[in-house]
């Protein structure tokens, strides 16, 4: 080592439980992306939920030198992780020999999403389409609820962050539950937002979700139509996101650079400020028996945001054959 | 004329970019040629909002609210009345706001 030269280490220790509760209380001290080396200590890693396991992949992304990651020593969750693709996904070589097998009815392997590939006229409909079918098979309507909220999420996620990204998605037997994470370490939804003059002067990450998830807010323009600057869309992505779980009794998490928003059902929403992350972390629970026709609840939410007494409410005009 | 939306049975649309493609192409040259336009959802079972706001709620704001007249939405389940509904209802009230 020449003379000087300082060798920095950061290390982040994972918990028993690599899930939203660790994120929400994480702080990884002296985390420095153009550190020399990084360890990552799963060894007491019993259990991984997606939102714990995209977080940490795109940590471990971000970060420009050598990293070093201890797996678990329990043989059960070390296979889980090999089996999610979590050690081939970050090119860590595993171990210990596996038999890969269906993962049908209970999980999706994390799958990169790169930027390159999504302009792709039906690739994330593909994608989102294998991962609703792999986590619930036998019920369309909950599927149809999960590919609503994952097509939202993934479309914000493209949208925003300018970075390639990972996205997983696991059921719960025990639970009914689904949860869906889809995480990049790309500019974050602040940076996303001040695209919109409207927003240019915006500086604060909590402000930021604060604006992302009420309706019609949007950063991203179509270019073509300048100098009119039509958006793109309406803005709506995130906001509904959040109003079907509130009316489904879902968890709604979004971490953003210093933010972190998080909604439990119809309980109001709180935003907090974090110290860790660089990048966007969006993550939903649905339950499966609070989830009944999308179209009934689309419907309820649509009418509670009517201006009342407007032309605008007339639909008679619209020609369905 | 007609635009059909899915080859494959039981298609879920949430790519917006492919939204804005068929819109670009297909929908805003038809209308501006005084077309009606079909536009059959046959084996889609849903889309998101974002994909539907990009080419609906998209169209109505680029072309003007009364080309919702050339538009005739074929093949719609009761999802995707609803998102067709929320979109146009949307397009109406940003052109109210923007007169």
């Amino acid at each position: 080592m020449p003379n000087g030269m300082k060798i920095l280490t950061s290390r982040i220790d994972c918990p028993k439980e690599l899930d939203i509760s660790w994120l929400e209380n994480l702080s990884i001290k002296n985390f420095d992306p153009e550190e020399t080396s990084l360890t990552v200590d799963m060894s007491n890693v019993m259990f991984s939920t997606p939102a714990g396991l995209c977080m940490l992949h795109e940590k471990i992304k971000s970060h420009n030198g050598i990293t070093n990651v201890i797996p678990p020593k329990n043989a059960n969750p070390y296979r889980y992780l090999q089996r999610i693709g979590f050690f081939d996904n970050l090119n860590i070589a595993n171990t210990q020999d596996f038999v890969s097998h269906d993962a049908s009815g209970r999980f999706k392997e994390m799958t990169v999403i790169s930027n390159e590939l999504l302009p792709r006229s039906g690739v994330v409909d593909d994608l989102c389409e294998e991962i609703a079918s792999v986590i619930a098979p036998d019920d369309p309507d909950f599927q149809t609820c999960i590919l609503f909220c994952m097509g939202e999420m993934v479309n914000n996620v493209v949208q925003h962050s300018h970075s390639a990204g990972v996205i997983t998605a696991q059921f719960y037997q025990a639970t009914n539950e689904v949860e869906v994470a889809i995480a990049d370490h790309g500019r974050g939804i602040k940076a996303g937002l001040k695209d919109n003059p409207k927003f240019y002067s915006l500086n604060c990450d909590i402000e930021a979700l604060e604006i992302a998830t009420q309706p019609d807010t949007s950063g991203a323009f179509d270019s073509s139509t300048e100098p009119y600057r039509i958006e793109l869309n309406s803005g709506n992505g995130l906001y509904y996101l959040k109003k079907i779980i509130e009316k489904t009794f879902g968890e709604f998490h979004i971490f953003s650079n210093s933010a972190h928003y998080f909604q439990d059902g119809s309980i109001s929403p709180e935003i907090k400020e974090i110290t860790f992350f660089e990048g966007t972390l969006i993550v939903f629970r649905l339950n499966r028996g609070y989830t009944y026709k999308l179209e009934e609840v689309l419907g309820d939410i649509r009418k509670e945001n009517l201006d009342t007494q407007t032309i605008a409410n007339d639909t008679t005009d619209i020609q369905f054959e | 004329m007609n635009i059909s939306l899915a080859d494959k049975a039981d298609s879920f649309l949430t790519g917006s970019e492919s939204a804005l493609q068929i819109r670009k192409t297909q929908l805003v040259p038809a209308i501006k040629n005084g077309k009606t336009i079909e536009i059959d959802f046959s084996n889609v079972r849903g889309t998101s909002q974002s994909w539907m706001n990009a080419f609906i709620m998209g169209t109505l704001l680029e072309c003007g609210i009364d080309s919702l007249k050339y538009l005739k939405f074929k093949h719609c389940n009761p999802l995707l009345k609803e998102l067709v509904t929320f979109s146009v209802q949307k397009a109406k009230q940003r052109s109210l706001k923007a007169a």
